[in-house]
């Protein structure tokens, strides 16, 4: 098998938009999520235990549920979205979103939970109300610890993109796999094979890099 | 001012006020003393809705608070507290610490057609600046206004916190321990700004292990030990010639 630079350049944009929307799709439900599994639990500001104990079952299934399977079970939902449910990157964004979305609800509960709880009575004290503590207290105050929750979720989903290869949805996770096996033998001295490694490498650094970056850089602005 | 009647709270098992009563003057100034675990900072929580008290009554202003129906967020705008801990916003400026919730509460009543505080929220946010400045000019610190409270020393983060309470213009104020989380050098700074705030007509009621400054500024201290009130009087009365053996064994041991 011959790949191009053109045909990395496809695989490249299909990997980051796979990983991107899907990902995208995870916070805007997982982050009400998290936030929710925050403030009903015990030591939370509105505690409610059948609530935290739903949604904590819920999310602890579909995170029990290895993402091929999540590929598998989601086929019909996928087809009756898109039209089809294979050959096409974005057919494999419905299931990552899925498999992440748990994932992310949990990420973002931690990184709540590592507020202070003296800064929330602090604001209490003040006359803020249930919603003013969390916007004005539990997203800011741990901004830096949900970026980095983000750049972390981004690698693990962009990983998750190689099951994208089982459904023929392409990106550079499922290239290399089929690089791999077209080529049986001599594939480890292809240049093609090496530079779309590196070029999952270079990914996965940037993002882990640009979330150190900006969450440092948020943390830094109290060190001004 | 503030009537506390029989007060309980318990921790499951745990009975941490065993029935309080206090009542407090306006414009007093209470100290609290006691052992550790005595109850004193879930006393301060419970007086300003912090936590729910398991029975008993706080009568505010007229009001019972501890009851549901009152709106709890009304009560506390007149009532402030200071922490150990400081909590400052860590991600907001010593400024915006200080006119967040005035400013908040300000344009809330702005809403309403209240226009005491200013024509619009521009306005209100402009107030509530030049009104910390002052505050902050008083302590000495209007040169830290733009900085995050990270940069600053314990005892010039616990000075800006009260300074975000005096914002607020309350009239009660409970402070619980401001000092303790402090290094000693620093102890001195915050002390006389509370002396200073204690000159004023706002009532305070202070929980304290400094017995020197609780001798100095309260009207009246009260000995709190394992979950009650167990004697108060004018610091002359506890501090020389305390009458219960606890208190005396207590003050053997800090003085
Ligand atoms: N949220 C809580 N849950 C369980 N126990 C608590 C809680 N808050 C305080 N306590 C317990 O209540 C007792 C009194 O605490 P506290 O009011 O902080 O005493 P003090 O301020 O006099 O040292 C302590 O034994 C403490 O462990
Ligand atoms: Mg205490």
């Amino acid at each position: 098998m011959r790949v191009s630079f053109s045909e990395i350049f496809k695989m490249i944009l299909e990997t980051l938009g796979m990983t991107f929307i899907s990902c995208g799709l995870a916070y805007i439900l997982g982050l009400p999520t998290g936030i929710l599994l925050n403030v009903t639990s015990k030591k939370g500001i509105m505690p409610c235990k059948w609530l935290n104990t739903i949604l904590s079952l819920i999310i602890n299934i579909l995170r029990s549920i290895p993402c091929l399977i999540i590929v598998v079970l989601l086929m019909q939902t996928v087809r009756d979205i898109f039209g089809r449910a294979t050959g096409e990157w974005y057919a494999i964004i419905i299931p990552l979103f899925v498999t992440s979305f748990g994932f992310v609800s949990r990420m973002v509960e931690q990184s709540l939970a590592e507020v202070d709880n003296g800064k929330i009575e602090a604001i209490e004290s003040l006359g803020a109300t249930k919603f003013q503590i969390i916007t004005k207290v539990l997203l800011p105050e741990s901004r830096a610890s949900l970026i980095s929750g983000l750049a972390v979720t981004l690698v693990s989903i962009l990983g998750y993109t190689s099951f994208a290869y089982n459904i023929g949805a392409g990106g550079l996770i499922a290239g290399i796999w089929k690089f791999y096996s077209k080529n049986t033998g001599d594939y480890l001295s292809e240049p093609f094979f090496w530079i779309m490694i590196i070029v999952v490498i270079l990914i996965v650094q940037g993002i882990q890099e640009l979330g150190l970056l900006i969450s440092k850089k948020i943390d830094k602005r109290r060190i001004l | 001012m503030i009537d506390v009647i029989n007060l309980k709270k318990s921790f499951g098992n745990l009975h941490v006020l065993r029935g309080v009563n206090l009542s407090v003057k306006d414009g007093e100034k209470v100290c609290v003393i006691g052992p550790s675990g005595s109850g004193k900072s879930t006393l301060l929580y419970c007086l300003n809705c912090l936590t729910d008290p398991s029975d008993g009554e706080i009568i505010y202003e007229g009001k019972d608070i501890t009851d549901f129906k009152v709106n709890i967020n009304e009560v506390r705008e007149s009532i402030g507290m200071v922490f150990q801990q400081f909590n400052l916003f860590k991600h907001k400026t010593v400024l915006e610490n200080i006119i967040l919730a005035p400013v908040h509460i300000q344009t809330k009543y702005l809403r309403k057609g209240i226009k005491d505080y200013g024509n619009s929220k521009k306005e209100i946010i402009e107030n509530n600046k030049k009104y910390a400045m002052e505050l902050l000019e008083k302590i000495g610190l209007s040169d830290k206004a733009n900085a995050y409270p990270s940069t600053l020393s314990g005892g010039q983060q616990q000075r800006i916190a009260i300074v975000r309470t005096l914002a607020m213009k309350p009239k009660l104020i409970l402070f619980d321990e401001p000092t303790s989380a402090l290094d000693p050098e620093m102890v001195k700074e915050v002390l006389d700004l509370i002396r200073d705030i204690a000159k004023e007509n706002i009532t305070m009621i202070i929980v304290t292990h400094e017995m020197g400054f609780a001798r100095e500024v309260a009207d009246r201290v009260i000995f709190m030990d394992e979950g009650v009130v167990l004697e108060e009087g004018t610091p002359e009365e506890i501090f020389d010639n305390p009458k219960m053996s606890r208190t005396k064994e207590f003050l053997s041991k800090v003085l």
